[in-house]
């Protein structure tokens, strides 16, 4: 019996596989599109754009952008012929060589949010998508603790979240240098770094390796993740206990897509863009598993009510900076914030507690002096190794590993002396407390 | 550990947690993944790790996610630790097919690609330690994507037949078999002898469980005669012997580390110390002189953290285990004997590894043995022990939450089915009778058994 349904089975499968002759490939039957987007929104996408175009297959190939700049720059760049990517750098490199062909051109598409341009030069490279910086908070967590989600990067440093932050590492963290850099322009080097410093001297340390950020808030490690909007928001719409706040300063993090000047398949490569830009293509960027935001006006009709518009929010707040700018600096604003917060943290956290201490008591108890003590410390805890302006020196950004230490050692002996000093105020405001309480 | 100890657990460490503990032990029915049972229903319901997974392994849980997520590099590539995938491949990740580790699905039609699934292919006889034979040049799975520079294997389009059934309360249901089309063939025609069987990805919750059920609780469920549930016995190439299969469509793969190195080399062409030879046959000469990232691409270290995540993903609770309609289907699924396969109930061995599955009652639905479907759902094509029309009794627990995860149903090995429905008429073989039932239901019976199949 057992042979007789074999053969009744095989004969079955046999009849149903048919090596049938379909119509061999044409030249532009598919695209390549070199892309470092998570598996997720690269199916969406993927799926989206073969069943809108019959016949034309995407395929794709990943890698990370400092790791496609010499993927691209290969002879034939590897029969690239879309690169999508959130990596500004490499466009404006790629635009520079070259090495890509304009887009068609569409009124309807903006050339920048606010001030802030999302297009390359001649239509070369425009954004697919925007991302902002916010905060992720668990707001039952911070609920049950009396606190309220931050709507400031000001109260990241209040005693009251002391721990309860988590906090991305710029030289660890891919999306976090551009982050910090916008609040160095916006608030201006001295400032930027001063607060930096206090809220980084209040929070937890996020470094890759396990668990995200959002996974972090959302289990109550922290209640406040430091984070880009679409992480938070993708997660919460799969049922994450997390709202997202967009802050009082926001900046924007374009991603973009451009076609290869060489590219094998030039047709195909522009029915992508072309779909990737539209309406169709650009609602898929509201899908549960991206939240990202689209770039298209016009779509925001058509998402959920309260979606977040950057283009509104661009009318009522300044969210221009420095792209450019901020590229050649980041690597040493990174640098600089291990040096200042990663490296001395445990330090760095004692000695702003003692000066939120002594500066609520002096404000408590009228102590000029103890008021002069806690602005020394905090003019010595916000010392700086570098100044605004050397921040700016082109050959200080690109050779600065050589002096990491000795800004260490400088550093330290700032605080060193600030702690020294604050802690001895302190004591002797105890010590008069002590005694007044035994006078009476 | 105890519902209450559980429940705290789940509320202190998953992601994800909807409700907090409930004032009352609910049935232990509704704990279908023992200790490892998250209250959950949304869309990340298969992706939250169990709440008894000890807080020390919870960095390696998620360095196994990150890995299970991660789309892999063409080599040679800055990012070492990522490269290795190719030369010939399906999809460029796990969670490429098993889309937050749910089930894929068929395409349409022929105008679209496969993404979720794959082609099985083999040759009349048996190959090494009797398992499939493979094509000398296909292998014994079509690779429809390449890296840059090499020809991809080929495409596999599928082509739906249709005809409708009659039920005996007169309710039509329209039911297709696939027809495997292949064109882009680059190394020269299939064999007219060549077997084919497309496979959608299963889902990959709750399978630490099924690991750490003991081989003799399996093997004593099996018909000696092989008649009525067997074993499939395959060669297991990380303990180099013959073993107990439980993993894959047709139990196929020994282990969960044999199943996840299996798959790394098939579906991705990535080598490990399992698999350590790039998936190219002789006559694919571009792809065995292509660069490889590694020896292996993927290091024991990394492919255990992506084993440990899968054997701890937690299965999702039961829902409405106390509605009227459920209780009843539940009733009629053991009556018409979906039971005898679709076990309700097994327990975990008390030495399983990791610890923390241990002595666990769990509620899969399977019975973890091969069992002949019948001729509408052959494949004709064996693996080991399995014959043409063997499949092995696939997990239902979690399945109710199908459409919610993926957002789309597809059933059966090869996703032919559209609804649960669809699924139980297609059973034949030793289920003949169960589907006999089934089409003998009324409409409010039948309704009942779907309800039960929801609930699960």
């Amino acid at each position: 019996m057992h042979g007789t349904v074999w053969r009744a089975a095989w004969f079955a499968a046999a009849t149903l596989a048919c090596v049938a002759s379909l119509p061999a490939a044409g030249a532009d039957d598919r695209v390549v599109v070199l892309t470092s987007y998570p598996q997720e929104t690269l199916s969406l996408f993927e799926s989206a754009f073969e069943k809108a175009n019959p016949g034309t297959r995407v395929e794709i190939v990943w890698r990370m952008p400092r790791d496609a700049m010499p993927y691209l720059l290969e002879p034939g760049s590897h029969g690239v012929d879309v690169y999508w990517s959130a990596s500004a750098r490499n466009y404006a490199e790629l635009a520079r060589r070259d090495m890509l062909t304009p887009l068609p051109a569409d009124p309807a598409l903006p050339e920048a949010v606010g001030g802030f341009p999302i297009a390359g030069p001649e239509r070369l490279y425009r954004a697919s998508e925007i991302a902002g910086y916010g905060f992720a908070c668990n707001t039952a967590r911070l609920e049950a603790r009396g606190l309220h989600c931050p709507a400031t990067w000001a109260e990241l440093a209040a005693p009251e979240y002391a721990g309860r932050v988590l906090l991305p590492v710029p030289s660890r963290v891919g999306f976090a240098p551009l982050m910090y850099e916008i609040l160095l322009q916006r608030m201006g080097w001295d400032a930027g770094w001063a607060l930096i410093g206090e809220f980084g001297a209040n929070a937890a340390l996020f470094v890759p390796g396990g668990a995200f950020i959002t996974d972090r808030v959302a289990r109550g490690e922290q209640d406040v993740g430091v984070t880009i909007d679409f992480f938070a928001k993708s997660a919460a719409a799969n049922g994450s206990p997390l709202t997202f706040v967009y802050p009082d300063i926001i900046g924007f993090s374009p991603a973009h897509v451009a076609v290869l000047a060489g590219a094998p398949h030039p047709q195909a490569a522009q029915k992508y863009v072309t779909f990737l830009l539209s309406d169709e293509g650009q609602r898929i960027l509201a899908s549960p598993d991206i939240r990202k935001l689209p770039v298209r006006p016009s779509t925001f009709a058509t998402l959920e009510a309260g979606y977040f518009n950057p283009y509104e929010a661009a009318a009522t707040h300044d969210v221009n900076y420095d792209l450019a700018r901020a590229q050649r600096r980041q690597a040493l604003s990174s640098a600089l914030f291990d040096v200042l917060v990663t490296e001395r943290q445990a330090a760095l956290r004692e000695l702003w507690q003692s000066i939120h201490r002594a500066e609520h008591l002096a404000a408590e108890r009228g102590d000029a002096p103890l008021a002069d003590a806690a602005r020394r410390a905090r003019a010595a805890a916000t010392w700086l190794p570098v100044s605004a302006a050397e921040s700016e020196d082109k050959a200080l950004q690109r050779d600065f590993a050589g002096r990491l230490q000795a800004w260490g050692a400088q550093v330290d002996e700032q605080r060193a002396r600030a702690t020294a000093e604050i802690t001895s105020v302190l004591s002797r405001a105890a010590a008069h407390t002590r005694l007044a309480a035994g006078g009476r | 550990m105890t519902w209450r100890a559980a429940c705290a657990a789940t509320v202190a460490l998953a992601t994800y947690s909807a409700t907090g503990c409930p004032d009352t032990v609910p049935d232990a029915a509704l704990m279908s993944g023992g200790s490892s049972t998250v209250i959950e229903t949304g869309r990340e319901a298969y992706a939250l790790p169990s709440p008894a997974l000890p807080s020390v392994l919870d960095d390696t849980f998620f360095l196994g996610r990150n890995l299970f997520r991660q789309v892999w590099v063409v080599a040679p590539a800055l990012d070492r630790e990522t490269a290795g995938l190719g030369p010939l491949f399906n999809r460029p990740s796990c969670a490429a097919c098993h889309l937050k580790n749910g089930r894929g699905r068929a395409p349409v039609g022929p105008g679209e690609k496969m993404t979720t699934m794959l082609v099985r292919l083999s040759l009349p006889g048996r190959g090494p330690h009797g398992g499939p034979l493979p094509d000398p040049v296909y292998g014994d799975q079509l690779n429809d994507a390449a890296v840059p520079g090499i020809p991809a294997e080929g495409q596999a389009r599928i082509r739906w037949l249709e005809h409708t059934e009659r039920l005996a309360d007169g309710e039509q249901i329209s039911l297709r078999r696939p027809r495997v089309e292949f064109s882009e063939l680059a190394y020269g025609p299939l064999g007219d002898d060549i077997l084919v069987s497309p496979r959608i990805a299963p889902p990959v919750f709750g399978l630490g469980l099924l690991e750490a059920v003991a081989d003799r609780d399996i093997r004593a469920r099996a018909d000696p005669t092989g008649r009525h549930g067997r074993v499939n016995e395959v060669w297991d190439p990380v303990g180099k012997r013959m073993a107990l299969g439980r993993f894959g469509w047709k139990a196929g793969a020994a282990s969960l580390l044999h199943q996840s190195a299996s798959a790394f080399s098939g579906d991705l062409g990535i080598t490990t110390s399992v698999f350590p030879d790039e998936n190219c046959s002789a006559p694919q000469t571009a792809c065995r002189a292509a660069p490889s990232a590694g020896t292996p691409e993927v290091e024991d270290a990394r492919l255990g953290m992506l084993v440990l995540y899968q054997k701890s993903l937690a299965v999702p609770a039961r829902r409405d285990v106390a509605n009227g309609q459920v209780r009843q289907g539940e009733r009629l699924f053991a009556e018409i004997g979906c039971a005898d396969c679709h076990l309700p109930q097994m327990r975990t061995a008390d030495d399983a590894d990791p610890p923390f599955l241990s002595g666990q009652v769990i509620h899969p639905y399977t019975d973890l043995l091969l069992h002949d479907m019948g001729e509408g759902l052959a494949d004709g094509r064996p693996e080991f022990s399995a014959g043409p029309s063997h499949w092995r009794t696939p997990p239902l627990w979690g399945i109710g939450l199908s459409s919610r995860v993926n957002g789309n149903a597809a059933y059966l090995h090869d996703g032919r089915a559209r609804t649960l429905l669809e699924a139980l008429l297609w059973h034949g073989g030793e289920a003949q009778a169960a589907a006999q039932a089934v089409r003998g239901m009324s409409r409010m019976q039948r309704n009942a058994l779907l309800r039960f199949l929801d609930s699960l």
